[in-house]
C-alpha cells in the first residue's frame, strides 16, 4: 500500500460527481488495486442505496491476492 | 444542474383529497409567491402530503401511528371508489425546456408507481427534489430546535446541501465499523488459530530439540539447517549395527521405528524389550500431554475471567432484547427518524434521547461480548484445548470428557463461572492422574532396564527418540503451514481495514469541513431574515465544533446579554423565527435542484405583525420574484388575518393567490374556475340516481354560486359569516343577498330587471324549499333525484338574475358590476 499521504476536500463549486471523483482519486492513492473495487459503490452509496456491504467487503478482500499483498 | 418549479398540482382519491373524476388542479406560478387558503378540514395539509409522498414515497405521521392504527390505510381517501390515489406534478425546468408531468400513483396494497414522459428518469427527478426544505411546516421547525446537537447535525447535513456526501461517509463508517467488519471476517478465529498454533509449533519445537539430544547426544543448535538436522539424526540411527540394515538406502523420516524395535527384539528376544519400547513410548506421551497442564493461577483465573462475564451478562436481558435495540438503533440512527426522542417501539415520547437510552443497553451487550472474547483469548493463548490430549490418556470410560465438552463455550467466551469451575476441578484431577501414571511407568522402565542388558536398552531409548523426533518434525511442519496461512490472511484482511479505515477518516474530515464552511456561510443570512422578521435586539448564532457531526444553536446576544440558551430564553414564536431563519438561509444558498418550498401553517405561532414581516421576507428577500433566481414559493394557511394580506399582495402582483373549499368526501376544488366541473359531476351522479353523493355536491355548488353573486355584484357580508358551520353557510350567504337586494330595492337603486327579481324569489323557493332547509336540519333522507336537479337549475338561474346578455341574442352574459350599476 501506498505510503503517500492522501488528501480529499468537498468544492463547492464542483458538482456531486466532480468532487466524489475528486476522492476517488484520493482513494487511489491510498490502495489502487483496493480503490478500484470501491469507487463503483460511492455513486450508489450518496444516492442513499443499500450498497451489498458483505459482498463488498468479499470482493475487497478477493483483490489482496498474496502476490501483491505484503504477506509472504 | 437543473432546477425544477412546479407549475400545477393535481390530486385525486389521496387523503382528504376525494375529487372522483374530477381532480383537484391547483395551478402555481413559477414567478410569483403562490398561496392558498383554506378553512380548516378542507385539504390544505392533504396537498401538502400529497406532494410530500410524490417526493418521498411515505408520510411519516402516517407511518409513525401506532400498527393497531394502520396508518397505511390511511394515504388513500376513505370515500374514493377507485382503491388508487393519484398525485400529478407539473414541473416546469427552470432552463426554459417544455414543462412535464410526473403521475406517481399509490394503490391500496401500499405500491407507488411513477410514470413520466418518455426519455425523463421520474424517479431519479423525484429524488432530486427530496430536499429538507422543500417541506416545512410548524412539527420541522419545533423539532430543530429540540433535537440535541448531534442528532440536529445529522439532519443539518441535508440542509446545506450534504446529504449525498452524509450518505457516502454513513456507507464508508458502516464498512469500516471495527466490530462488524471483524464479525465478517471471523478475525478474531482466525487470530485464536494461529494462537493455538504458534503454541503447538512451540511446543514440537521443545520436543524435537529433547529428542534430538536423545538421539544424538547432543544439545540442538538453533543455527543448524533442517537437513544438518535429518543427517545427524539419521547418522545417529545409523550408527547402530543392529539397525544399519533398516537404514540403508533410506532417509531418516523413512526409517521406520516399529521395523527397528522388531530388529532389537529379534536380536535379544523376549518380551521385555518390546515392553521398554512400549513403556517408553507411554512416558512420552504422558509427558507431552502433561506440558498443556495450566499453572494454578492461570486456574483461578479462567474462573475470575467466568465471574466477571457472568456479572456483565447480568445487566442485559437475552438474545431477543439485543436484536431489539441494534434494530431500533438502526432506525434511530437513520436520519428519517428525525425525533431522536420517539421510541420506534411503542411511539411514546419524552424529554429524553432513546437514541443514547438504546446506546447504552446495546453497551451492556458488548460488555458482555468483550469478556467474552478475554475468556477465549485467555483460553486459546494458554492452550487449555491442548488438555484434550492428556483427558483421553487419564480419563476411564465412564467419565466425560470435560475439556472437549466445553471448548467450544470456552473458544466462544460463553463460558459460565460454574463451569469454569468444573473443568478447574478436573484438570486439578488430571494433574493428579499424571503424577500417578508417570511414577508407575517409570518404575517398570527402572525395573525392565535393570534387567535388560544395558546396550540393547540404549537402542530402544534411541529409535523411541527417533520416533518422537520423525512426529514433532511433522507437527511442526503442519503448525508453521497454518501459521503461515492465516498470517497471511489476517495479513490481507489488515490490508482492507487499513484502507477502509484511511478512507473512512479522509471523507469524514473532508464532510466536516465543508459543513463548516457552509454553517458559516449560513449563519449570517440567517441573522439577515431572524433580524427582518423579529425586528428585536436579538442574535440567533449557530456553532459546529471541528471534526465533529453535531450543530448547536444559542444566541450571541440576547437584548445585550451575550452567548446564552436559545432553547431556555426562545418563545415560541422567536424559536419558530429562528428556525425559518435557518431553514430559508440554507435553501436560498444550497437549495440545488428543488427550487420550490411549500410551507404548511408556518406562521400559527406568529401575531399578525411578524406575519407580515415573514411575509415580506419571503416576497423580498427570499423568494421569487423579488429575488430573481430564488425559490418559488407555496404558502397554505387557513389563518384569515393572513388571507387578507394574501388578498392584497395578490391585487399588487408578483403574488397569486387561491382559495380551495369542499369537504374529504366530496370534492376540494379552488374557487376560480371550479363550478362548472362541480355542477356536472353533481348533474351526473343525479342522473343516474346517486342522491347521498349529490347532496353535499349541491351544497358547494350552490356557495360556490352565492359567492360568486356576492363577489361579482360587491354585495357586503357580515364578518362573522365564515365563523358560521357549514350546514348553515348558504343559508347565511342567501340572507346577506336578500338583504342586499332589499336594501337597494327601497333605495330605487336595484338594477335588476323586475323579472329577474321575480324570478330570484322563484328560485329560492326552489333552493330553500327543496334542499337549504332540509340540509341544514339534516333531514336529507327527503331529497329525491328529480328534486335535486330541479334545485340545481334553480341555482344556475338564481344566479343568471344577477347577469345581464353583454349584446341582446348573443347569449354572453355577464354580471352586474354592483347591484346598483350595470356596467
Amino acid at each position: 500500500m501506498s505510503e503517500n499521504k492522501s488528501t480529499f476536500e468537498i468544492k463547492d463549486e464542483l458538482s456531486l460527481t466532480d468532487n466524489l471523483d475528486g476522492f476517488s482519486e484520493a482513494l487511489k492513492e491510498l490502495d489502487a488495486a483496493l480503490a478500484a473495487i470501491l469507487i463503483p459503490s460511492l455513486a450508489a452509496m450518496s444516492d442513499g442505496e443499500d450498497i451489498e456491504r458483505d459482498n463488498l467487503l468479499d470482493a475487497l478482500y478477493m483483490e489482496t491476492h498474496p502476490s501483491d499483498g505484503e504477506a509472504s | 444542474m437543473n432546477g425544477w418549479l412546479l407549475k400545477e398540482i393535481s390530486v385525486e382519491g389521496f387523503r382528504g383529497i376525494n375529487n372522483e373524476g374530477a381532480p383537484l388542479k391547483l395551478k402555481l406560478k413559477a414567478d410569483k409567491v403562490n398561496s392558498i387558503s383554506a378553512p380548516n378540514g378542507v385539504g390544505k395539509t392533504s396537498i401538502f402530503d400529497a406532494v410530500l409522498y410524490a417526493l418521498t414515497g411515505s408520510i411519516s405521521k402516517l407511518d409513525n401511528l401506532p400498527s393497531a392504527e394502520r396508518g397505511d390505510t390511511y394515504y388513500l381517501n376513505k370515500f374514493h371508489t377507485g382503491n388508487t390515489g393519484y398525485i400529478h406534478l407539473t414541473l416546469q425546468p427552470e432552463n426554459g425546456d417544455a414543462p412535464f408531468v410526473l403521475t406517481v400513483q399509490r394503490d391500496d396494497d401500499g405500491h407507488r408507481t411513477v410514470t413520466a414522459p418518455t426519455g425523463v428518469n421520474g424517479e431519479a427527478i423525484l429524488s432530486d427534489l427530496n430536499r429538507e426544505f422543500v417541506f416545512l411546516d410548524g412539527q420541522t421547525f419545533r423539532q430543530f430546535i429540540e433535537l440535541k446537537p448531534l442528532d440536529r447535525g445529522r439532519s443539518f447535513a441535508g440542509l446545506l446541501g450534504l446529504r449525498p456526501y452524509s450518505n457516502v461517509r454513513q456507507g464508508l463508517g458502516d464498512l469500516s465499523n471495527t466490530r462488524a467488519f471483524n464479525n465478517h471476517f471471523s478475525v478474531t478465529t482466525k487470530q485464536q488459530e494461529v494462537t493455538i498454533a504458534q503454541t503447538a509449533w512451540q511446543r514440537a519445537s521443545q520436543n524435537i530439540s529433547e529428542s534430538y539430544k536423545s538421539l544424538v547426544g547432543d544439545d540442538l543448535d538453533p543455527e543448524l539447517t533442517e537437513n544438518d538436522l535429518l543427517s545427524n539424526a539419521f547418522k545417529a540411527l545409523d550408527s547402530i549395527e543392529l539397525l544399519r540394515t533398516i537404514c540403508s538406502g533410506k532417509s531418516f523420516e523413512e526409517v521406520d521405528p516399529n521395523d527397528c524395535v522388531e530388529a532389537a527384539k529379534a536380536a535379544e528376544g523376549g518380551e521385555d524389550r518390546e515392553k521398554l519400547a512400549k513403556t517408553l513410548q507411554q512416558i512420552a506421551n504422558w509427558k507431552e500431554a502433561s506440558a498443556s497442564l495450566p499453572k494454578t493461577a492461570d486456574r483461578e483465573k479462567l474462573v475470575t475471567l467466568a465471574k466477571l462475564r457472568d456479572q456483565a451478562l447480568q445487566n442485559t436481558q437475552g438474545e431477543q432484547f439485543r436484536q431489539l435495540y441494534e434494530l431500533s438503533e438502526k432506525i434511530l440512527k437513520d436520519d428519517n427518524w428525525s425525533n431522536k426522542t420517539v421510541c420506534p417501539i411503542c411511539d411514546r415520547s419524552d424529554h429524553n434521547s432513546v437514541h443514547e437510552h438504546v446506546c447504552e443497553k446495546i453497551a451492556a451487550y458488548d460488555a458482555v461480548g468483550d469478556a467474552a472474547k478475554i475468556i477465549g483469548e485467555f483460553w486459546v493463548s494458554n492452550s487449555w484445548g491442548n488438555l484434550k490430549k492428556l483427558e483421553s490418556l487419564a480419563k476411564t470410560d465412564d467419565e466425560k470428557s470435560l475439556v472437549s465438552d466445553f471448548e467450544n463455550l470456552a473458544v466462544s467466551g460463553t463460558l459460565s463461572s460454574e463451569d469454569a469451575l468444573k473443568i478447574v476441578t478436573w484438570v486439578e484431577t488430571l494433574s493428579e492422574r499424571y503424577e500417578t501414571k508417570h511414577d508407575a511407568l517409570s518404575k517398570v522402565k527402572d525395573e525392565l532396564e535393570k534387567k535388560l542388558p544395558p546396550k540393547l536398552t540404549a537402542v530402544v531409548q534411541k529409535v523411541e527418540a527417533a520416533r518422537r523426533l520423525q512426529s514433532n518434525l511433522a507437527e511442526f511442519r503442519k503448525q508453521q503451514k497454518i501459521i503461515n496461512w492465516r498470517k497471511q490472511e489476517l495479513s490481507r484482511i489488515g490490508r482492507v481495514k487499513t484502507f477502509l479505515n484511511k478512507a473512512d477518516k479522509l471523507f469524514a474530515n473532508a464532510e466536516s469541513t465543508a459543513a463548516t464552511r457552509r454553517l458559516e456561510a449560513v449563519e449570517p443570512k440567517c441573522r439577515e431574515f431572524f433580524a427582518a422578521i423579529m425586528f428585536d435586539e436579538v442574535t440567533p448564532a449557530l456553532s459546529k465544533r471541528e471534526g465533529k457531526s453535531d450543530i448547536s444553536i444559542s444566541l450571541s446576544d440576547f437584548w445585550s446579554i451575550k452567548d446564552v440558551s436559545a432553547q431556555a430564553l426562545l418563545s415560541e414564536s422567536y424559536r419558530n423565527a429562528f428556525a425559518i431563519s435557518v431553514y430559508l438561509a440554507a435553501a436560498s444558498l444550497y437549495g440545488g435542484p428543488a427550487k420550490f418550498l411549500i410551507l404548511d401553517d408556518v406562521t400559527s405561532s406568529f401575531d399578525s405583525g411578524h406575519q407580515l414581516h415573514l411575509m415580506n421576507v419571503i416576497k423580498d428577500q427570499f423568494a421569487r420574484p423579488g429575488v430573481g433566481t430564488g425559490p418559488q414559493v407555496i404558502l397554505l394557511s387557513h389563518d384569515p388575518m393572513l388571507e387578507k394580506l394574501f388578498n392584497k399582495s395578490s391585487n399588487e402582483g408578483g403574488w397569486w393567490h387561491q382559495c380551495i373549499q369542499g369537504t374529504p368526501r366530496t370534492e376540494v376544488l379552488p374557487q376560480s374556475g371550479a363550478v362548472s366541473k362541480i355542477r356536472d359531476a353533481t348533474m351526473d351522479l343525479l342522473d343516474v340516481g346517486n342522491v347521498e353523493y349529490a347532496a353535499p355536491r349541491i351544497r358547494q355548488y350552490l356557495e360556490f354560486k352565492l359567492e360568486e353573486v356576492i363577489q361579482k355584484v360587491q354585495i357586503p357580508v357580515p364578518i362573522t359569516i365564515a365563523y358560521n358551520d357549514d350546514k348553515h353557510m348558504a343559508k347565511n350567504l342567501i340572507d346577506a343577498i336578500k338583504s342586499a337586494v332589499d336594501l337597494q330595492n327601497k333605495a330605487g337603486q336595484l338594477v335588476l330587471e323586475p323579472a329577474q327579481i321575480t324570478g330570484m324569489s322563484t328560485a329560492l323557493t326552489t333552493i330553500v324549499g327543496n334542499y337549504v332547509s332540509h340540509w341544514a336540519t339534516g333531514q336529507t333522507q327527503t331529497f329525491s333525484a328529480p328534486s335535486l336537479k330541479g334545485v340545481m337549475h334553480a341555482i344556475d338561474a338564481f344566479a343568471q338574475c344577477f347577469q345581464y346578455e353583454e349584446t341582446v341574442g348573443s347569449g354572453q352574459f355577464r354580471y352586474y358590476k354592483s347591484l346598483s350599476q350595470k356596467t
